[in-house]
């Protein structure tokens, strides 16, 4: 006779799927389910703690804000250029002026415009610069994007004329942010002007950054506090695993879906004593058996993580699709635009696997095994029709 | 007899069967059973109802192991192999069970290619090799029925059938007659004659009087009290 290429094994394990197919297809949406809210919750982090990187890592090498004992105070504009620039190693330094205050619907990310100046992020974006009185927003700052004034408390509570949405696909940077004139930042923050809130210093090696931060303290004449982008990149990156790890404590009913779903295999496969008996009468090996039986679980655990991913994505990556960002990171308004990166996925992929794919398979190969070394009539025992 | 094919035949030595009930309550089954069944010949056990002739098949089918003895295939001591070569070795086996066991969800030619369905074979010759057998035991209509619409003497010959599938060195027919009417028996006693006329190794355990009469076996033994005698 001749041999096919595929092993019919794969053919009867889905046929052997079809003889109980509500079961199989239960079992299937239970582990879509899974996939689906455990893929999003780590997508979801991975995604934004992705952006975040990336961005800090476009960011300056060095920040320099001045501190005193209550906290940040603005640093004059000309003094402090001159004192970096007058630092060996420093390349470029630029002053910046930004904050948080509240917008209509939480806080939000404010900037004073002419501090962007070669910001490459941000100059493709913007249409023109807001004047005094006007103002750019990001996508997620209003839910409806249709209004044409936005009121913003800070200092004091000023009303200013939106003459630009950012597009939501640009950067989950830009998602809260709104742009003002920098005098209209300045009276909102409480910056008087010729004052900035930090400096962004960069140097001509990354290597430098922490080599340089002594001698860059030392040449101000009030104190600092000098974030390095590693230092930055760090503390964002402790940020998002312990968001990581809040998700998966909410993520715990999931779990405990899952185990259900794992001991109700396992009491499934010990069932068939009766179907194992006589296959193995017919010639059937153990082999067969544990072939037969695994591949009938690799079929749902692959349609599951096909479609549990797939829903995933959608939740995480659609344009549009708040799901996610709603019920795992809180965002009330209209959600930031995260872009796929393919590590990313694959690493989420491969978490998916240990967590829920891997216990199913498990489920299933343990009781094949233990089903497998009886003997045929005792199997069979008891089940004659 | 065919002496010439002793070999590839069947053979217990010193079999015993104890049935451990509950408490002390052990039943001896089979006691020091002995016998040689040539290949290419058909031997005949009878014996009452519950006198162990099924007990014994399904020793001899490696379905089950018995308390003592072993069991020799073409001289090998398949009885006392580790599990995975006696999974092997069952593969040259066709057991016709005296209460068919099927997996009644699957149709009647479906449970038919099972025998064949790890072992690689191309499907569509496995399927035409199981429309064959179908239409040998006049179960051709039957194909797509699922099995447990069918009769008790279809799924007796559909058991037939699927016995045959994997072209069996040894054949065990338990019962093979007992729920056929007239042509169902002649369809059946043929099939077993044709076995061992290709050489096949045949046991049949029956007490149905049609079997017994229809004068096919080589060998005829009688089964009582546990022990298995040559009827000469």
């Amino acid at each position: 006779m001749k041999h096919p290429i595929i092993s019919p094994l794969w053919i009867w394990a889905a046929r052997d799927l079809m003889r109980h197919p509500y079961e199989a297809l239960l079992l299937v949406l239970s582990l879509t389910s899974l996939i689906a809210i455990m893929g999003a919750a780590l997508l979801l982090v991975e995604a934004v703690s992705h952006e975040a990187t990336d961005l800090l890592k476009a960011g300056p090498s060095l920040v320099v804000r001045r501190i005193s004992g209550g906290g940040w105070v603005p640093l004059p504009k000309r003094e402090s250029l001159q004192l970096a620039k007058s630092v060996p190693g420093v390349v470029h330094a630029r002053t910046r002026l930004w904050g948080t205050v509240l917008g209509p619907e939480g806080p939000v990310t404010l900037f004073g415009v002419d501090q962007l100046e070669g910001d490459l992020l941000l100059a493709h974006q913007l249409s023109r610069r807001p004047a005094a009185g006007e103002a750019v927003i990001g996508h997620g700052v209003l839910s409806q994007l249709n209004q044409t004034v936005i009121t913003l408390t800070g200092q004091e509570t000023l009303n200013f004329k939106i003459i630009q949405i950012l597009e939501p696909h640009t950067s989950v940077a830009t998602h809260d942010i709104v742009l003002l004139d920098a005098t209209d930042a300045g009276k909102l923050l409480g910056v008087p002007d010729g004052f900035a809130s930090d400096l962004a210093i960069e140097v001509f090696h990354e290597e430098e950054e922490q080599a340089i931060v002594p001698d860059l303290a030392a040449a101000f004449p009030w104190p600092v506090r000098i974030t390095t982008r590693r230092e930055a990149i760090g503390s964002y990156s402790a940020g998002w695993a312990r968001l990581g790890g809040m998700t998966g404590f909410i993520l715990l009913p999931a779990l405990t879906a899952l185990a259900l779903i794992v001991a109700g295999t396992i009491r499934d496969r010990l069932g068939r004593r009766y179907e194992v008996g006589l296959l193995k009468a017919l010639g059937w090996t153990s082999t067969d058996l544990i072939r037969l039986q695994m591949y009938r679980a690799i079929l749902l655990a692959m349609a599951a993580a096909a479609c549990g991913m797939l829903s995933a994505c959608l939740l995480v990556f659609w344009p549009g699709s708040p799901w996610a960002g709603f019920f795992l990171s809180g965002w009330q308004t209209h959600p930031a635009a995260l872009h796929i990166n393919a590590s990313g996925a694959f690493w989420v992929l491969v978490q998916i696997s240990a967590i829920i794919i891997l216990p199913f398979l498990t489920a299933t190969l343990w009781p094949a095994l233990k089903g497998v070394a009886a003997d045929p009539q005792d199997l069979l025992q008891g089940h004659e029709r | 007899m065919k002496d010439n094919v002793i070999d590839r035949g069947l053979e217990c030595r010193g079999v015993t069967l104890i049935h451990e009930g509950a408490g002390s309550h052990a039943q001896t089954v089979l006691q020091n059973v002995s016998a040689r069944f040539h290949a290419g010949c058909i031997a005949l056990i009878t014996g009452v109802t519950g006198a162990g002739k099924s007990s014994l098949l399904h020793i001899l089918a490696g379905l089950l192991r018995p308390s003592s003895g072993t069991v020799y295939a073409a001289g090998q001591p398949v009885s006392r192999w580790i599990s995975a070569y006696r999974d092997l070795w069952r593969r040259k086996v066709g057991m016709l069970f005296q209460n068919p066991h099927f997996l009644y969800d699957l149709t009647a030619l479906e449970n038919i290619m099972l025998p064949l369905a790890p072992r690689g074979f191309d499907g569509a010759t496995v399927r035409k090799r199981a429309l064959t057998l179908l239409d040998q035991l006049e179960l051709s209509q039957l194909a797509g029925r699922n099995v447990a619409t069918l009769s008790g003497g279809q799924k007796q010959r559909l058991s037939m059938a699927r016995a045959l599938m994997g072209e069996p060195l040894f054949l065990l027919a338990d019962e093979p007659t007992a729920h056929q009417d007239e042509r169902g028996c002649r369809v059946m006693l043929q099939l077993l004659q044709a076995a061992g006329e290709n050489e096949a190794t045949v046991v049949i355990a029956a007490h149905d009087a049609r079997c017994i009469q229809a004068n096919i076996a080589d060998d005829r033994w009688l089964l009582a009290n546990g022990q298995l005698k040559r009827i000469e």
